[in-house]
C-alpha cells in the first residue's frame, strides 16, 4: 500500500493542474472572452475540465486587474438565497458561477439580471449550452490524460512511481468515457494498491 | 520584497511526542523590512478526498527586521496523531509566513506516542 501522502494522484496534486486549452491559446481565449464583454459559458461534460478552466481563468483575470467573485452550485450544493445575495453584494468585475445548470430558473434569472444591470461580467460552467453564449467547449482526449499523468509523476522527480503505459491510460480514458477527473481518481486507487492493481485490470 | 525564509527544528527533531516542546529557529533575509512574520503550528490532510487543516497555535514575531534569526517554542498538543492510510494522511508541520509576498517555509514532523507516523491498514509499503 502506498500511503496517501505519497500518492501522486492525491487531491492537492490534482488541483495544481491548470487548464490546458486544446484548440486555442490562453491569450486567444481571453481576447474572445473580452469580445463577449466577459459574459460566456464554459460548456462540457463531467470531468472535462470546466472547473479547472474557471480556476485558471480566475488567475488570468486577476492578473488583468479584474476583481473576481465565485459561486459554486452542484447536484448536492445549492447556495441559499442569502449566500447568493452576499456574493452579488460583493465588489467585483466578473462573477464565475460554477454549475449554472444546477440553478433553478428563478435563481438564474435573478443572478443574470443583477450582473447585467451593473455591467459586470458573468462566466458560467454548464453541461449543456444555452444559458449564455458559449465561450469555450471543453473536450478531452486520451493524449490529454497522458500529459496530465506525466506531469503529475514528473513532480516526484527520480522517486516517481512508474507510469501506467500509454495503452493502459487510453483504456482508462475509454472506460470513463473521457471523464478525466474519474480517470485520475481511479489512478489514485491504482497507485495506492500498487502496480499489481493495474495488472489485475481496471475496476469497473 | 524578495529574500529567503527558513525554519530549522532543534537537533533536526522530526519525531515528536504529545506534550513535548518543539523548539527551533526561523531565519529570514529580505531586502526590505517585512510587515509581518508569523509562525503556525498546524496539521493538514492529504489524500483522495477533501483536504482538512487544524491550527494548533500561532505566534507573530513583532517588529521584524529585514534580516533576523528568531527562536520559537511550541508545547505540542495531545493530538491528532500523525497517520497514513490508503485514503488519507494527517501531517503535522510548522510553517513560517512573511508578508508582503508569498514567502513561506515549512517543516514537517510526526506526532504520536512513538514519535513515528501511525500506519493504517497494510504495512507492506
Amino acid at each position: 500500500m502506498r500511503p496517501a501522502r505519497d500518492n501522486p494522484f492525491r487531491v492537492d496534486r490534482i488541483t495544481t493542474l491548470c487548464y490546458q486549452p486544446l484548440e486555442a491559446t490562453w491569450p486567444q481565449l481571453l481576447d474572445r472572452l473580452e469580445g463577449m464583454h466577459f459574459c460566456g459559458a464554459v460548456v462540457g461534460p463531467c470531468g472535462s475540465g470546466k472547473t479547472t478552466l474557471l480556476d485558471t481563468l480566475a488567475d488570468h483575470l486577476a492578473r488583468r486587474g479584474l476583481r473576481v467573485a465565485r459561486l459554486f452550485c452542484s447536484v448536492d450544493v445549492r447556495p441559499p438565497r442569502s449566500e447568493v445575495t452576499a456574493v452579488l453584494e460583493q465588489t467585483f468585475d466578473v462573477l464565475l458561477l460554477d454549475g449554472a445548470d444546477h440553478l433553478g430558473p428563478l435563481a438564474w434569472r435573478r443572478i443574470r439580471r443583477a450582473i447585467l444591470r451593473r455591467d459586470r461580467g458573468l462566466v458560467i460552467t454548464a453541461h449543456r449550452p444555452g444559458r449564455l453564449p458559449t465561450w469555450v467547449t471543453c473536450r478531452t482526449d486520451a493524449a490529454l490524460l497522458c500529459r496530465l499523468v506525466e506531469r503529475l509523476l514528473i513532480a516526484d522527480g527520480p522517486n516517481a512511481p512508474s507510469c501506467p503505459d500509454r495503452s493502459a491510460l487510453e483504456g482508462l480514458y475509454r472506460q470513463y468515457n473521457g471523464n478525466i477527473r474519474e480517470a485520475l481518481r481511479r489512478l489514485y486507487d491504482i497507485m495506492a494498491d500498487g502496480p499489481g492493481a493495474y495488472a489485475a485490470g481496471p475496476r469497473p | 520584497m524578495t529574500g529567503t525564509l527558513d525554519i530549522e527544528l532543534d537537533g533536526g527533531q522530526t519525531e515528536c511526542r504529545p506534550g513535548e516542546d518543539l523548539t527551533g529557529t526561523v531565519r529570514w533575509l529580505f531586502d526590505d523590512r517585512p510587515d509581518k512574520v508569523e509562525l503556525r503550528l498546524f496539521w493538514y490532510t492529504r489524500g483522495k478526498g477533501d483536504e482538512d487543516t487544524g491550527l494548533a497555535e500561532n505566534l507573530t514575531f513583532e517588529s521584524p527586521a529585514p534580516s533576523e534569526t528568531r527562536t520559537f517554542r511550541f508545547a505540542l498538543p495531545n493530538g491528532p496523531y500523525s497517520f497514513s492510510g490508503r485514503l488519507i494522511s494527517l501531517i503535522w508541520a510548522v510553517e513560517a509566513v512573511a508578508e508582503p509576498g508569498d514567502h513561506v517555509a515549512r517543516v514537517e514532523f510526526t506526532l504520536s506516542p512513538t514519535g513515528r507516523e501511525v500506519m493504517l491498514g497494510n504495512r507492506s509499503a
